[in-house]
């Protein structure tokens, strides 16, 4: 159910612009892992890499050890690794309901996708109450939900996360933070980036700290919610 | 199981009322009526794999009528140089396009958007010039000496059957995909769904109809020319998918149907009748901006209709 990953000397070009410069990650078995920085340094294009949206220049990517790097998306997803993209990005037009049908797209075992479904019903039981309307009539932090749930369908090893407090209020924030820990208590690895630094670290295990396309920090979390020069740049003094 | 009897069921019935008609009301009708009907009958053909290319999958494609031109002469060209009856023909000219949309779109689906409009659009305009330049196809002059086949029970016994064909295809789990890739690409893929592969799927379909349609203008007439699948045609099947709403089947087959006989209603009021055609396209896009039917079937607004009937039970809580 659960997977290492590791990516080594990852470096990603748009055009002339390096987007990443040799980045090193370990998203340790059954842990949270959180990967801090600003707009711009580069998160999103790591995760995108990751999931096999970007092709990197050079570098590895390797879930326990199978490498990913020259796999197209779909395959990146049948290895175990399933995103929650930024912004959310459900898809509007279709039921709830068959967003997460979506989400277990790769799956063959009707029965384990049922139960799957059950149980991100069970995580948000708003989603449940909605399952036959339009993603798109939900508010913010039910898409939200539903974007994290349509990843869970495919029941991966490693979820990716990516800014799911991004616009939301923070009594909502609180509640998807509390299932993303159950979530990965429940044995799903998952590799967290976020703005809201103070919440990430307060759930995850570990920390990264990525500026300008290059880890400046790899700490245990709790080590980087005390760091004074963290809290100056990221946790608002 | 239920299920597809029902379809097996639903299919018999459509098919006989076609035959019905054609064999016994179309002999007294009015053979100009029976003509604008068979007009309408092809461009429906064409439209509804339009309507899955472009309304469900959201690939903007500008060349619609070179499939159409494409599985014209395919059958043409079957029956005159191999004696392939028109039955046969029609099917050799949707697999010849279903191949050509195959050929375009597996190279240029991985464009989006605007590239793929201009590729598209490319295609249409070096199918005819090909045409053109091709003695075998009788250049500018066209193809002449076909057999005449095209009645109103086979034009909409193709109707019947791609309709369905594309109707089934959209209820399946792959007419989610189609939606989703339309909806929202990346996130589609970033769910493991090759979506490439979904793109070129819905695109051979549609040039499939496409040319199923353009080989019932060939038996139609008994000939054919380049310039009845010039990109106009494409622009004009482009406008009947949007006016009837993305993301429905039946509203584009109801613009279709409006907007393929309306020149011949207004054929009374002979030099207005570009004009009136024109202020109706504009009314049609301000009144109903998201198409004739936005994203719903008309069944769904039927059924929307029904319940709110006078003394109807009240649904709401």
């Amino acid at each position: 159910m659960s997977a290492t990953l590791a990516v080594r000397g990852l470096s990603v070009f748009y055009g002339q612009m390096q987007a990443l410069h040799g980045v090193d990650i370990d998203v340790p078995k059954g842990q949270i892992t959180a990967l801090l920085g600003a707009n711009g340094a580069g998160k999103t294009t790591l995760l995108r890499t990751i999931s096999g949206l970007n092709t990197p220049r050079s570098g590895s990517v390797r879930i326990d050890e199978t490498e990913l790097v020259g796999k197209p998306a779909h395959e990146v997803v049948s290895a175990g690794i399933s995103q929650s993209p930024e912004g959310r990005q459900v898809f509007p037009n279709l039921t709830v309901r068959e967003n997460l049908q979506l989400g277990a797209w790769i799956r063959k075992d009707k029965d384990g996708v049922r139960a799957d479904m059950d149980r991100v019903v069970g995580l948000w039981p708003r989603l449940g109450e909605r399952l036959a309307q339009r993603a798109g009539t939900l508010s913010g932090g039910e898409q939200q939900m539903l974007a994290i749930g349509r990843a869970m369908m495919s029941r991966p090893r490693i979820l990716l996360l990516d800014e799911p407090s991004l616009g939301l209020a923070p009594v909502i924030v609180a509640g998807i933070f509390e299932t993303i820990q159950a979530v990965n208590q429940e044995g799903t690895t998952v590799l967290l980036v976020e703005q809201n630094a103070h919440l990430a670290l307060k759930i995850a295990h570990w920390g990264y700290v990525l500026e300008t396309g290059a880890i400046q920090k790899r700490a245990p979390a709790a080590e980087l919610l005390d760091d004074d020069a963290i809290r100056a740049a990221y946790l608002g003094g | 199981m239920r299920q597809g009897a029902l379809a097996y069921g639903i299919l018999a019935l459509l098919l006989a009322a076609v035959w019905g008609i054609e064999l016994f009301l179309v002999p007294w009708t009015d053979p100009y009526l029976t003509d604008i009907v068979i007009r309408v009958g092809i461009n429906l053909l064409a439209v509804m794999g339009l309507a899955l290319v472009l309304g469900f999958t959201g690939q903007f494609s500008l060349g619609h009528a070179g499939f159409m031109a494409v599985g014209a002469y395919a059958a043409a060209a079957s029956t005159l140089y191999a004696g392939v009856p028109p039955v046969g023909g029609i099917v050799v000219g949707g697999l010849v396009a279903a191949l050509a949309g195959f050929g375009v779109g597996l190279p240029t689906l991985r464009l989006s958007g605007d590239y793929l409009a201009v590729v598209t659009l490319g295609f249409n305009g070096i199918i005819i010039v090909l045409i053109q330049n091709s003695p075998a196809l009788g250049g500018a002059q066209g193809l002449t000496g076909l057999p005449v086949a095209t009645t109103f029970g086979l034009t909409f016994t193709c109707v019947v059957l791609g309709g369905l064909f594309i109707r089934n295809l959209l209820v399946s789990p792959l007419g989610r995909v189609f939606e989703a890739v339309r909806d929202n690409e990346i996130a589609t893929r970033s769910l493991g769904i090759d979506t490439t592969r979904a793109k070129v799927l819905a695109f051979v379909v549609g040039a499939f109809w496409a040319g199923v349609s353009g080989a019932l203008i060939a038996y139609y007439r008994s000939s054919i020319f380049p310039s009845q699948f010039q990109f106009d045609r494409s622009i004009e099947q482009v406008a009947m998918v949007v006016l009837g709403g993305t993301g429905s089947l039946s509203g584009p087959l109801i613009a279709a149907t409006i907007l393929s006989a309306l020149p011949e209603v207004l054929r009374p009021v002979a030099q207005y009748r570009m004009v009136i055609y024109s202020i109706v396209l504009i009314a049609m896009m301000i009144l109903r901006p998201t198409g004739l039917l936005g994203n719903h079937e008309l069944s769904d607004v039927l059924k929307r209709l029904w319940q709110k009937r006078p003394g109807a039970r009240s649904t709401a809580a």
